[in-house]
């Protein structure tokens, strides 16, 4: 491996760390005090600051010591949790994340001197100096006020028992524990015992054991962080032992050479240090004040696996999946479509499909997890209240949609912040809690994930929207639009109805651009608004970008593929049930709803398609944004999974089409874009109709 | 038997080869004798087969080996480890 790689590996961890801390503080803000949450950001902070020593990011470095500091005294129950202090700690935590970002991009790293002057004011009880050096260097909070309830010193520290018995791993490489123990006493240490109990006899000797034990006193001024610090490279974890107070267990001497050493009962709070996994130094503690011990004590075992071999593994799941289309076609045609081996090998070429997906799939909680620091931010910066709300983290996307949808996703919170919820003063003139919600969904809807930002705000105001649209020329001043024809004008290019342009939104780009990420990404996204109740931003996305279940029609000589996702059924009408109208459409009734039928021939300009309705194929499909339309096909040939190739990538972008992809017999086919074609039509007068 | 002349550096390589030294003296019976003068540098192995070595019985209950002029990083390793008496240095610093 070498350095790049090790270093990738550590701003992995980083992320990996980030996000359990920024969980831990969020759950600390709502109430929670168990010590495994504060364990759990101390870990964090803890291993990114040793992975920033190894790397000599000495800013990050520096800052996650001060950090580490006070949470140490937070985690030994010195300093009481209030919600004050949790907003520090949650403030301290994005400068934290922006020195991790600054590291990682090798930027500038971000202005923290007022916060390190706030933690430290913090670990000094120093409230009435803290207040100068906090706020006047720009940090949006007071810490007078934050502090003056936050000060619970605890008794005088007790001081610290250190248990070092050293293994054959910590002997190994050229490792010394007598090195370590020079530094432990140059903290004030003192060796109360050395455990010899366990030395053999001559002639079982071995150069590569390691028998003796060493227990020795700490003064308890020195923080716990120092002394783990020693041992942040030491092989064997279970070689260290940390207590406040005596232990009740001491070592043995020549005069008992048979009574092995007993681990010593701790009788109080005890810290294990554990060696860190290179290159990464990550100390892991156990709860200064242990819980009830979580339900899930075990790590799922895992690796870290190049992101480029799980392509590799899902191209070559693609290529068996053309190929066992093209063997599927060869069989028939000598007869052999049924054989059941072929049908196996669907089956299994599907389960190993999932199972390759599967590998890439990560939870949309990467994605959610940076929305609570914007949302602080935006309280800050407008004076509103909001409570975010978030349910279904756990939902699983493929990584590239995940990748790609983290900047449309936080353009909407950003959205439903500055034009959605109210200033406080407002919302309770209207009745409403002071506190706006904002809500942020995901879930498996079908074949697709549906990702919603809902706020209980204002709801779009419609008149505005319009007549800035009209203003602008988007829509010509006498058309008459629906509602949702005017909540889909926000999405119109250079749109935006905002007073005053901010960092926040209201540049006139945005929602048109988020609007084109989804679309790029196979999704569609769509709005339910109501006047002073709220707004909801619904993303569809598909599970995954590489294979879709698709059925496989036929439109003259052509051959098409129309994603399963969009199909309801399809039927063949009889002779008249397709109305033609005065629009140049037609319509048929099914079962009570009048749905236009749009002729893919005519959408796409395919000359010799069946024209008579009664003599083709009619597809009833579902859109997001458009509602359910009837697709007219010359006939359906197939169903089956179908290995998408992107069509910009090797020619260009084809209103009507999402893609292509390789057949059976070696053809190409393209693959219908159901949304666009639908909206092609401007159904949606249609469906309104009907 | 003269005394077995300890190397400058008593490490996990020197520890090793001298253990097997050591059994090879001690079971010619007698005491071995220890010449620390030499020792420059030595880690925990090196205490260990030095502590071994002196708390081995031979068949007659004494010990297997004996330290003879201690140097002075001998002494602080000694003194860091906390082993000074277990070593005998103490009395040895006395004398």
């Amino acid at each position: 491996m070498t350095l790049d790689e090790i270093q990738a590996v550590f701003f992995q961890e980083c992320e990996e760390g980030v996000a359990a801390a920024e969980t831990a503080l969020l759950a600390l803000k709502a109430g929670d005090r168990d010590g495994e949450t504060i364990n759990t950001i101390f870990r964090a902070v803890h291993s990114i600051k040793g992975g920033a020593g190894a790397f000599a990011f000495a800013a990050l470095q520096s800052f996650t010591h001060h950090f580490e500091t006070l949470l140490d005294k937070v985690r030994d129950g010195e300093l009481a949790v209030t919600p004050t202090l949790a907003d520090l700690l949650m403030a301290a935590f994005d400068i934290l994340v922006d020195h991790v970002a600054a590291a990682r991009e090798g930027s500038t790293p971000p202005p923290d001197e007022a916060m390190v002057a706030a933690l430290q004011d913090a670990l000094a009880g120093d409230v009435a100096h803290a207040p100068a050096s906090a706020t006047g260097d720009g940090l949006s909070f007071d810490l007078a006020a934050m502090m003056a309830d936050t000060l619970a010193v605890a008794e005088e520290a007790s001081e610290w028992t250190l248990s070092f018995t050293p293994t054959r791993e910590d002997l190994a490489n050229g490792g010394e524990p007598l090195l370590l123990i020079r530094e432990i006493l140059s903290l004030g240490g003192r060796i109360e015992r050395v455990d010899v109990s366990r030395l053999p006899t001559l002639d079982q000797f071995e150069a590569d054991a390691a028998w003796l034990g060493w227990t020795i006193a700490i003064p308890g001024t020195v923080e716990e962080s120092a002394i783990c610090d020693v041992f942040d490279f030491v092989a064997d974890p279970a070689s260290v032992r940390l207590v406040r107070g005596e232990e009740d267990a001491g070592g043995a001497s020549f005069d008992e050479p048979s009574s092995p050493i007993a681990p010593p009962a701790p009788v109080a709070p005890v810290a294990t240090v554990a060696p860190p996994t290179m290159p990464s130094p990550s100390l892991a503690t156990t709860p200064s004040a242990p819980s009830e011990p979580r339900a899930a004590t075990t790590a799922p075992a895992m690796i870290r696996v190049d992101l480029e071999k799980l392509d590799r593994l899902v191209d070559l799941v693609g290529e068996l999946v053309i190929t066992q289309a093209m063997l599927s076609q060869r069989l028939s045609s000598h007869g052999m479509a049924a054989a059941e081996e072929l049908a196996d090998i669907d089956q299994l070429t599907r389960e190993l499909q999932d199972s390759a997906m599967a590998i890439r799939a990560q939870p949309v909680k990467s994605v959610f997890s940076r929305v609570p620091r914007i949302v602080r931010e935006l309280e800050a910066s407008t004076g509103k209240r909001v409570m975010l709300e978030v349910e279904g983290e756990a939902t699983e996307l493929d990584k590239t949609v995940i990748e790609r949808i983290g900047e449309p996703l936080t353009h909407l919170v950003r959205n439903c912040i500055d034009h959605g919820i109210e200033l406080p003063a407002d919302r309770v003139a209207r009745g409403k809690p002071a506190e706006g919600r904002l809500r942020l969904a995901a879930e498996h809807k079908g074949s697709r994930i549906v990702i919603s930002v809902s706020d209980d705000g204002a709801g779009i105001d419609r008149a505005r929207v319009l007549a800035v649209a009209v203003e602008r020329g988007i829509v010509a001043p006498d058309a008459r639009l629906t509602d949702d024809e005017i909540d889909q004008l926000i999405f119109a290019p250079g749109f935006s109805t905002a007073r005053t342009v901010s960092n926040i939104s209201g540049r006139g780009v945005g929602m048109d651009v988020v609007r084109q990420n989804v679309q790029g990404l196979g999704g569609r996204i769509s709005i339910q608004s109501m006047p002073g109740a709220g707004s909801t931003f619904a993303l569809a996305l598909p599970l995954t970008l590489a294979i879709v279940d698709g059925m496989i029609v036929r439109v003259a000589d052509q051959t098409y593929i129309i994603p399963l996702t969009h199909v309801v059924e399809s039927l063949r009408p009889e002779t008249g049930a397709v109305q033609r109208t005065g629009f140049g459409t037609s319509v048929l009734n099914v079962r009570g709803a009048f749905l236009p039928v749009l002729s893919v021939a005519e959408q796409l300009h395919v000359r010799g398609g069946v024209t008579e309705p009664s003599e083709a194929v009619l597809i009833v499909v579902e859109t997001e944004n458009s509602g359910t339309a009837i697709l007219m096909v010359d006939a359906i040939v197939d169903q089956r999974q179908v290995v998408i190739k992107s069509l910009e990538t090797h020619y260009q972008q084809v209103d009507g089409v999402a893609g292509a992809t390789i057949l059976g017999d070696g053809h190409v086919a393209l693959i219908l874009d159901v949304e666009g074609i639908v909206a092609l039509r401007g159904s949606m007068q249609w469906l309104k109709a009907s | 038997m003269g005394p077995l002349v300890l190397p400058p550096v008593l490490d996990r390589f020197a520890a090793g080869m001298i253990a097997a030294d050591l059994q090879h003296r001690a079971g010619r019976g007698g005491p071995v004798v220890l010449d620390a003068s030499g020792i420059e540098r030595i880690g925990m192995a090196g205490l260990q087969l030095l502590l071994c070595a002196l708390h081995a019985p031979l068949v007659d209950g004494s010990a297997a080996a004996r330290l003879d002029r201690p140097s002075a990083a001998l002494c602080e390793a000694a003194r860091l480890a906390g082993l000074t008496t277990h070593l005998g240095l103490d009395t040895e610093e006395r004398r």
